[in-house]
């Protein structure tokens, strides 16, 4: 009597197991995307945020190296330098896009925007191309060299 | 016995697991309505040169910068952050702050049936103003201390022409600001340019075509928390 009982209590807890676990593991990834998912918004924001008062040294829509190096620093570190741990560790320069528009040859607003990063969720990888994206009207010193 | 515990069991897990996933949507909604508010009140803020014209331009400013997401967007308008906000100011000369609101709608998924609700409302705000600066950058100028003691002893901040400027006494007569040539400001590398006699008191606002509202000197927009 006392083995059946322990037999049904294995049965109970494979079955629970075999529910549990997946459910367990799916809540974990599906926390770490979301995880992601908020620090990308984030980065980009605070990138975008930081370009639009930075001074904008280029008379076309290509913004110089220095700009772009340290709006997309921003986005991978939270500083314009690129020392520290970065916010994000699979995230690379190559993955922020930075766009800078112009009108009546002036800058008018300056966009940040994750391309080529894949996220991993439990429902499958998925590709952010063009989102998150942050823009804000540029209001640095516009002044080309 | 079991069969119920589990049950209960069962049922509570995915409640938890419903709230975890719509307050993660909330949360990545929140965000993202929050950084567009920010730009609409950044866009609103550079628009706003002290006429009637400067707040309309702010609120098609803000609308645009805000995007398709806030579709029930309000703009307001104030002289001080302590003043009344004004959606549309009878007399828009000195009113330099702009705050844009929207009730953003998140549709629930999984709380649904538990709270008996389609969707959470929650309101986002972001406030703007236009703040006084140092008129050039500090490499041009080292001492911050003495640019900041000519600039408040230079600053008349409500006089509405140089006429009634220099008719007021205060300063010396010249201030320094940058040059703005057409849209564009072009800092002057080496000596700072004095404002000519014929030169209306007016803040020249960084980032935008206008003239600030109700500054003289140099404005910045930023975001006021």
């Amino acid at each position: 009597m006392k083995q059946r009982k322990k037999g049904a209590a294995l049965v109970e807890f494979a079955l629970a197991f075999v529910i549990l676990i997946p459910l367990v593991a799916g809540a974990f990834q599906y926390s770490i995307g979301f995880l992601q998912a908020l620090r990308l918004e984030a980065a980009v924001r605070a990138a975008a945020l930081y370009g639009s008062q930075l001074p904008y040294l280029s008379s076309t829509e290509t913004p110089d190296s220095g700009f772009l190096i340290a709006v997309q620093n921003m986005a991978l570190y939270g500083k314009p330098e690129d020392t520290g741990k970065p916010l994000i560790p699979t995230l690379r320069p190559e993955h922020v896009a930075v766009q800078v528009s112009l009108a009546a040859g002036v800058p008018r607003t300056v966009s940040v925007s994750i391309r080529g990063f894949t996220l991993v969720l439990p429902t499958g990888n998925r590709l952010l191309d063009g989102k998150p994206a942050s823009s804000f009207p540029f209001r640095g010193r516009f002044e080309p060299r | 016995m079991v069969l119920i515990l589990v049950a209960v069991a069962l049922m509570l897990l995915l409640a938890v697991t419903g709230l975890a996933i719509d307050c993660s949507r909330i949360l990545v909604t929140r965000g993202i309505a929050q950084g567009r508010l920010d730009a609409a009140a950044l866009a609103a803020v550079l628009e706003l040169d002290g006429t009637r014209q400067g707040i309309d331009r702010a609120r098609q400013a803000a609308a645009l910068a805000a995007g398709g997401l806030l579709d029930n967007l309000k703009v307001e308008f104030a002289a001080e952050p302590g003043s009344a906000w004004e959606e549309t100011p009878r007399s828009p000369a000195l009113f330099r702050f702009a705050r844009v609101s929207a009730f953003i709608r998140v549709r629930l998924t999984m709380l649904r049936t538990i709270v008996q609700k389609e969707a959470t409302e929650f309101r986002a705000v972001a406030t703007g103003a236009q703040q006084p600066q140092s008129p050039l950058p500090p490499d041009v100028i080292p001492d911050q201390k003495s640019l900041s003691r000519r600039l408040s002893e230079d600053t008349d901040f409500t006089a509405r022409s140089y006429a009634e400027y220099a008719a007021r006494g205060r300063g010396n007569g010249r201030r320094i600001v940058p040059s703005p040539e057409g849209a564009r400001f072009i800092l002057p590398a080496s000596a700072p340019a004095a404002i000519p006699s014929t030169e209306p008191i007016g803040a020249y606002l960084q980032g935008s075509r206008w003239k600030g509202a109700g500054e003289s000197g140099y404005l910045t927009a930023v975001l006021l928390r």
